[in-house]
């Protein structure tokens, strides 16, 4: 049950502006599949709901579209529409495999890739597909642009309770950039959960391997085995290089297990089965490209 | 009366055990009669009902698992606007249970689990109702806490309840924790047991508190009016039961009281007995005149109800070494949280089955209900018997691998038949049910299965069976009763008080009536908005009785309102009502055919042609209880289990040795069920208990902080099977029909069956897959992955060798 609180619409940018100004301590409201379940729950009280959907003149909001660098994603696209959208399937094989297994229908068909980002939850499916991406965000604000690379948006949490984004007051996210990967490329997405249904990651990899001068290069970011999705690459340079063998491998099977620090007292899986987990699924994901 | 004893109409219709009777209604997949009603969204629910002027309570619970209350403040809530009243436990002397009557429906000066409601907002919307509750402030005094059953057994535990109120049948030990201890003794015992025969093995199990996870949220309004009267709408699996306890705590006429139900959306044992309700009608007690509402949240659905299962059981077995068991002692623990209203009559019938269906000479159980300082436990789907076949099952397969023999030969070697005595004392019946050739059934499709699906690497495949029976748990006197009511146009009503919560009551009950009646399926209506006023009693719906008890009283029923009509008739005609014949359309004059009335004629009595009526509208009254008694105290024997239904399931699984997963690939459940009366919901029936059988063994548990607040009472962490995690299992379900002599058309109980063989049949494939026994549920990827990696070479020569063994039968079969 909810306690009552103000909602808002803004229809403008400059309307987006003037209510934040004016409310100060606000919520935005994007598709609401997270923010409202923690309302209910009573872990985000919140007086005040700004409810950015209705935002008109920012165009890029709402838009998916590929040009000659990559894929250009709003921030208010929902999974659905991205799942939609055939004709980044190809290149972004990773982001729709996540997009897929996120949530349920009724989830999928309601959240945003932008909530599911500036949530910053650490287990979020966006988080760590972005990061093998390269992925960046764009910020508007009353200051005007400002664009960062995903890795730097997101932000460890502090004991304090501190949003895990640079996000700023009265700042908003557009839309994401995500480049193509060079040359012959696959992309992964893997992850543990404790239902084939709808269920949070327990623990997620998203892995990218792409060729260069002849080199196979990695990228390899994991959620929900640290405070914020995360890209590790010294288990990156590990793998790097020619055909793998199996001593590489064990290599970097150790070392993505030792670097990775989930959080103790999980409801979802413990910290033992998470070190021992991520390895494995560095595996599948190795198998699977 | 002209009813026909059942024992003598089941005679006369069977052929050794099967039934000769070809029926009109019964047999046959009539769709479900509210599925239009259910579809559309026009059934309605107890949350549906809207009342002028309702107030809404919110219920603040205890934040501590043991404490007594020092202070409540409620100033700062009072002072909200909108806000009509905060009711607290104090000055309440109400207590309620079934059996023990320990709580209070508010808490009075002590709390006894995290969640126990201590004081209600009463407000004008629910909003503020919320916003209120948060600002109520308790002040604890906290008291040393247990949550394990062992730790509250132990000598110094702290005491949770001082003095435990007991009724006859029922054995607590005072001053101790332990709030009923049933125990069955059975056999000579022969010298130095379990120690001097060939073979003993012993092994322990532990099962966690589980959640009802019922679609319909527990809702309840109360109405005191200002002549005394109370009106009671509940989503509650026992109006009558409810209307039981809320007189006597309350003091109250029982004709000045009406608990209503509508549709139940799932039920599962969790709306059984009392829930919210007397909660809810001690709040409105205090607001005469006005509506009441309390409507529990999802959250509270884990903590402010009951919760399930919760066993800790071990057993030693005696065997020798052909396989023959001689002895079996077991102790099994429940804990059942704070109070033990309901969880006392699960101690019971859990205990009457741990020896499976084996006949066992020797038996030594020792059953105990514990109070801990977790949410209290009670009835979910089976009452005790999952537990006790997790035990039992669990016996088998280990004597099997002490003594070199298959699993299947030890079940067949001490299967219990007719003529033995069972565990309590009765003597086996041949229309128990047929448990071998369930067997058979089911090892068929393991078999099939075996020969025509191959396995992949990194899985290991596991195969195994389970046994299981069950009769239902009631009281001596919990009846059933029907009212069967012909209308002017001869379609007719039965009225019965057993709710339909999804199991599909209404639509067996049409198709027994219009059986009984002789009358097609279309011109019946069951209807079942049980009101305890106007219709007829009904115990509670549970126990999976309800198709043969309610059945039978229908039938009943139908019998006296057909000889009404005969009545009517026999007027009419100037004969005598005993040689008059019904036949569903007409009464004819047995002597000559000729001289016959259209029914029509004899719905308001009969009116001769000049006007002048005589005779009744004709409505028939049906009531049925089976025999039983209460147990012996000391040897547990008694006619305390009135019917039984045997069945047998089977279920193959792949473990993911990498990740510890399990994913279940085939079940096949046999029952023994009697004559099924609708086949297609009964397959169903099965289908839905195997999923939730699949959930609780290897999916879900409730999480206990270290101060036992439930830390995932929401499906976001506590997980149910979605249709994602079941549509690749293959189900095969057989139903065997040994016709029940109790039940008039050779029916017995299904409804929680289908539960009960599953998790021993996964505990024991996952120890065929990986050779690794566990001795918790459920098996979750996490804790199967660790016993794996903590035995890996072992695991992986077990299942080297099982390949081995695998690629050798199967060029067996197809050769």
């Amino acid at each position: 049950m909810f306690i009552p609180f103000h909602y808002y619409d803004p229809k403008s940018f400059a309307e987006f502006l003037e209510i934040a100004r004016q409310v100060k301590d606000y919520q935005i409201l994007a598709g609401g599949t997270d923010l409202l379940v923690k309302m209910r729950g009573g872990y985000s009280p919140c007086q005040h709901v700004l409810d950015i959907k209705k935002i008109q003149d920012i165009p890029e909001l709402k838009k998916i579209e590929k040009n000659q660098e990559g894929l250009s994603l709003g921030s208010l696209v929902t999974f659905t529409e991205l799942l939609n959208y055939k004709e980044g399937k190809d290149f972004f094989p990773a982001l729709y495999e996540a997009s897929r297994v996120m949530g349920c229908y009724e989830i999928r068909n309601r959240a945003t890739f932008g909530g599911n980002i500036c949530n910053a939850a650490s287990g979020a499916e966006a988080g760590s597909v972005f990061l093998i991406f390269n992925a960046v965000v764009h910020i508007l604000g009353p200051q005007g642009k400002r664009s960062v690379l995903l890795e730097e948006f997101y932000q460890a949490r502090s004991k304090t309770g501190k949003p895990g984004t640079i996000l700023g007051p009265e700042e908003i996210v557009t839309h994401f950039f995500l480049p193509f990967l060079p040359g012959k490329n696959h992309s992964v997405y893997v992850r543990r959960a404790r239902s084939a249904g709808m269920d949070l990651s327990s623990l997620n990899l998203s892995l990218a391997m792409f060729e260069e001068n002849g080199k196979k290069n990695f990228r390899i970011a994991a959620g929900a085995i640290g405070p914020i999705p995360c890209r590790f690459r010294e288990v990156e340079e590990l793998l790097s290089g020619n055909d793998l063998d199996c001593s590489q491998i064990e290599n970097a099977q150790k070392k993505l297990s030792d670097l990775s620090q989930p959080r103790p007292n999980s409801k979802r899986a413990s910290v033992e089965y998470k070190k021992d987990q991520i390895s494995q699924l560095l595996v599948v994901a190795l198998n699977s490209i | 009366m002209p009813y026909v004893s059942t024992e003598y109409r089941a005679n006369f219709f069977r052929k050794g055990n099967k039934s000769i009777m070809t029926y009109k209604s019964i047999g046959k997949n009539l769709s479900r009669v509210e599925a239009i009603a259910k579809a559309t969204g026009s059934a309605k629910y107890t949350a549906d009902l809207r009342f002028p002027r309702e107030l809404f309570a919110r219920v603040v619970r205890s934040s501590e698992p043991h404490a007594l209350i020092k202070k409540i403040s409620c100033e700062e809530a009072l002072a909200i606007p909108g806000v009509r009243g905060i009711v607290t436990g104090e000055n309440s002397h109400e207590t309620i249970g079934v059996c023990i009557k320990d709580q209070p429906p508010l808490a009075r000066g002590k709390v006894r689990f995290v969640g126990e409601p201590v004081a209600a907002v009463v407000a004008e919307t629910k909003e503020i109702a919320l916003a209120a509750s948060l600002k109520i402030k308790v002040e604890y005094e906290s008291l040393p806490a247990v949550f394990e059953c062992k730790e509250a057994m132990a000598e110094d535990a702290p005491l949770i309840h001082e003095h435990i109120p007991a009724i006859p049948g029922f054995f607590p030990k005072q001053g101790t924790n332990i709030f009923q201890h049933f125990r069955i003794r059975t056999g000579d015992p022969y010298p130095d047991k379990f120690e001097q025969k060939d073979y003993s093995a012993s092994a322990k199990i532990h099962w966690p508190h589980l959640a009802h996870c019922q679609m319909e949220p527990h809702v309840t309004i109360a109405r005191w009016a200002n002549d005394d009267s109370l009106e009671v709408y509940t989503s509650a699996q026992s109006p009558f039961d409810v209307r039981h306890f809320l007189c006597e705590a309350f003091h109250l006429p029982m004709r000045k009281v009406s608990v209503i139900t509508y549709f139940l959306g799932g039920g599962f044992g969790g709306k059984s007995d009392v829930t919210i309700e007397p909660l809810t009608v001690l709040v409105a007690k205090h607001f005469p005149g006005e509506y009441v509402r309390i409507q529990l949240d999802r959250e509270e659905m884990f903590f402010g109800t009951v919760v399930g299962r919760g066993l800790d059981g071990e057993f030693t077995v005696d065997f020798d070494k052909e396989g023959m068991i001689h002895g079996l002692k077991v102790t099994y623990l429940l804990n059942s949280g704070g109070y033990a209203g309901y969880a006392i009559n699960i101690v019971q019938p859990g205990g009457i089955v741990t020896s499976g269906t084996y006949y066992i000479p020797y038996l030594e159980i020792d059953a105990y209900g514990v109070y801990t300082n977790k949410p209290p436990l009670g009835a979910y789907r089976a009452y005790g018997h999952p537990e006790a076949a997790l035990l039992a099952e669990r016996m088998i397969e280990l004597v099997a691998e002490r003594t070199g023999r298959s699993s299947s030969e030890i079940r067949r070697l001490n299967l219990i038949k007719p003529g033995h005595k069972n565990s309590i004392g009765q003597t086996v019946r041949e229309d128990d049910g047929n448990i071998l050739e369930c067997m058979q059934f089911v090892e068929e499709d393991m078999e099939k299965y075996r020969s025509s699906h191959e396995q992949e690497i990194p899985l290991t495949r596991g195969y195994a069976l389970a046994n299981f029976l069950k009769a239902p748990g009631m009281p001596t006197n919990g009846f059933s009763t029907a009212i069967v009511r012909f209308n002017e146009d001869t379609t007719v009503n039965v009225m019965i008080s057993a709710t339909d919560m999804g199991q599909g009551l209404l639509t067996t009950i049409t198709q027994i009536a219009a059986e009984a009646l002789l009358m097609p399926v279309h011109k019946i209506e069951v209807t079942s908005i049980p009101d305890t006023r106007y219709t007829p009693y009904e115990w509670q719906t549970v126990a999976s009785r309800s198709t043969w008890m309610v059945g039978n009283a229908v039938y009943k029923a139908a019998q006296d309102a057909i000889q009404k009509i005969k009545e009517n008739a026999a007027i009419a005609m100037g004969q005598s009502a005993q040689d008059m014949v019904y036949d569903g359309k007409q009464v004819y004059y047995l002597f000559d055919k000729e001289k016959s009335i259209p029914i029509k004629n004899l719905m308001l009595g009969y009116t001769f042609p000049n006007g002048r009526t005589c005779g009744s509208p004709p409505v028939g009254y049906g009531a049925y209880m089976p025999e039983m008694e209460y147990s012996d105290e000391k040897t547990g024997q008694g006619n305390a289990a009135s019917q039984w239904t045997y069945g047998c399931q089977g279920v193959v699984l792949d473990v993911d040795i990498t990740s510890g997963q399990i994913f279940v690939r085939m079940v096949s459940s046999a029952l023994d069920i009697g004559k099924v009366i609708n086949p297609k919901m009964a397959k169903s029936q099965v289908e839905g208990a195997v999923i939730m059988g699949i959930g609780g063994a290897i999916m879900e548990k409730i999480q206990y902080d270290s101060k036992g607040k439930i830390r995932n009472p929401e499906f976001t962490d506590y997980k149910i099977p979605t249709p994602e995690d079941t549509k690749g299992i293959e189900m095969y379900t057989h139903f065997v029909e040994t016709f029940d002599q109790k039940m008039v058309y050779g029916a017995k109980c299904l409804g929680e069956h289908p539960v009960i063989g599953i998790a021993p049949a996964i505990l024991a494939a996952v120890k065929d897959a990986t050779g690794l026994e566990f001795d918790a549920l459920p098996l979750q990827a996490e804790i199967v992955r660790k016993k794996i990696q903590e035995n890996y070479t072992q695991v992986l020569s077990h299942i080297e060798k099982k390949r081995a063994e695998y690629v050798y039968t199967v060029s067996l079969l197809r050769s």
